[in-house]
């Protein structure tokens, strides 16, 4: 089958405390580039390997956090399509104008149940650097840092996600590919919309909107214990790795950047394809789970967030 | 230049000039120097966006870096509950650790398409 409907993560875009500090952190350590600043002040964001206009937007805010997580689709008929289905769902859906980003199309916008503001749109110009694409060399631009590829899926906190669970598969043709089943109920979804084995992931958290982390891909394993060896050279604070995910199978590191949030880069995990089974996981195994080398959650897991 | 962080009921910790409170209360934790805490010390960004290394500073001076307000409010930074992760002692510190507060739903700021 071909991809259709929701294609991928397209951006998302954060709070940060301090704009200067943040843009080094995403450029010069992660390998990401700047691509305009907005007449707002916000920055917008790229990695190498992706053709579209920006996949990471920074806004300078007194709170850490996420302000929206952002899919896009195939076609602006799509657009139209998902919003009367949104609609029926039950969620008010708004109108953001072609352009309020630069670089984007007109966008939808609505909440879910978790508190977190989900948006779509259907059109980015593209900007540089980007791969190429007659007789393309594999990089256009020598990539720096941690040599992030693309801005890959994101790990959000809030309340009622099985609620997003049914709203994901219904309305936005999603598929979970693992799941994690306590004594008292879900605490975990991995959504994917793709062959990837997620492009988003929820965990139950009494307070709404929270963000976990904001993941970015790496080209292989080596690429992961580099980035290991940036974080510690400039001091970044490291939450775990580099370790391994039993869900997903990703190879990572969790750090944070000069905000708080926190942002994962990994490398691997298996290939899904929709007709595949849900994989589940339950009370006695999910500390291998979250973290397959430690076979234990670290106290961070479940209790910090922005 | 050193100074004494104590934690109130735990023991006390060095920090060193220009250095976080919490990073020096880690260390100390690691040495086995604050026997008194019934658990690990609460650590998560170190950068002030989490809010899980609150304390309440009951003695010293020191100076901060943006906290998030979700995490600290004005007011609480003014009677001196900070994060422990934010703030460089300017003099010896006493600390009590105060636990994380939950944002209230609805405290998250609004207007996600404006900048600052
Ligand atoms: S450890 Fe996150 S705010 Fe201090
Ligand atoms: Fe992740």
């Amino acid at each position: 089958m071909a991809l259709t409907g929701v294609l991928r993560p397209g951006f998302a875009q954060l709070r940060v405390l301090d704009m200067e500090k943040s843009i080094e952190h995403y450029t010069k350590r992660m390998g990401l580039y700047e691509v305009t600043t907005g007449n707002d002040g916000r920055v917008y964001l790229k990695c190498g390997d992706e053709f579209d206009h920006h996949s990471l937007v920074l806004r300078k805010c007194d709170q850490a956090g996420i302000d929206m997580f952002a899919f896009k689709v195939a076609s602006d008929a799509d657009l139209d399509a998902f919003e009367a289905r949104i609609v029926a769902y039950g969620f008010p859906v708004d109108h953001v104008p072609a352009g309020e980003q630069p670089g984007l199309g007109r966008r939808i916008g609505w909440t879910i149940a978790s508190g977190h503001r989900i948006e779509l749109y259907a059109h980015a110009d593209l900007s540089d650097p980007k791969p190429m694409i007659h007789n393309p060399d594999v990089w256009d631009m020598e990539p720096h840092g941690m040599a992030a590829r693309r801005m890959d899926h994101c790990l959000l906190y809030g309340p009622h996600i099985e609620k997003n669970l049914d709203f994901f598969t219904k309305v936005l043709d999603f598929k979970c590919a693992e799941r994690v089943d306590m004594p008292d109920g879900l605490l975990a979804i991995w959504l994917t919309c793709s062959t990837k084995a997620h492009d988003i992931a929820f965990v139950n958290y009494p307070e709404p909107a929270k963000l976990h982390h904001v993941a970015f891909e790496l080209k292989d394993w080596h690429a992961v214990g580099h980035a290991g060896d940036i974080i510690t050279r400039y001091n970044i604070s490291v939450d775990i790795g580099p370790t391994r995910h039993g869900i997903t199978r990703g190879e990572t590191i969790y750090f944070f950047d000069p905000s708080g949030n926190r942002d994962e880069v990994f490398a691997g995990g298996y290939t899904y394809y929709p007709d595949h089974p849900t994989r589940t996981w339950d009370e006695t195994q999910v500390g291998k789970g979250i973290f397959y080398y430690e076979r234990k959650m670290n106290e961070a897991f479940l209790s910090v967030v922005s | 230049m050193t100074y004494k962080i104590t934690v109130e009921g735990a023991g006390e910790a060095t920090c060193y000039e220009d250095e976080r409170a919490l990073v020096a209360m880690e260390r100390a934790q690691g040495f086995g120097r604050l026997r008194g805490l019934p658990r690990k010390l609460p650590v998560g960004c170190r950068r002030g966006g989490c809010g899980i290394c609150r304390v309440l500073v009951l003695e010293g001076d020191y100076r901060s870096d943006p906290m998030s307000r979700s995490c600290v409010s004005a007011e609480d930074e003014a009677r001196g509950l900070v994060l422990a992760c934010a703030i460089y002692p300017l003099s010896d510190l006493t600390v009590r650790l105060e636990t994380p507060r939950l944002n209230k739903p609805g405290s998250m700021p609004a207007a996600q398409t404006s900048g600052e």
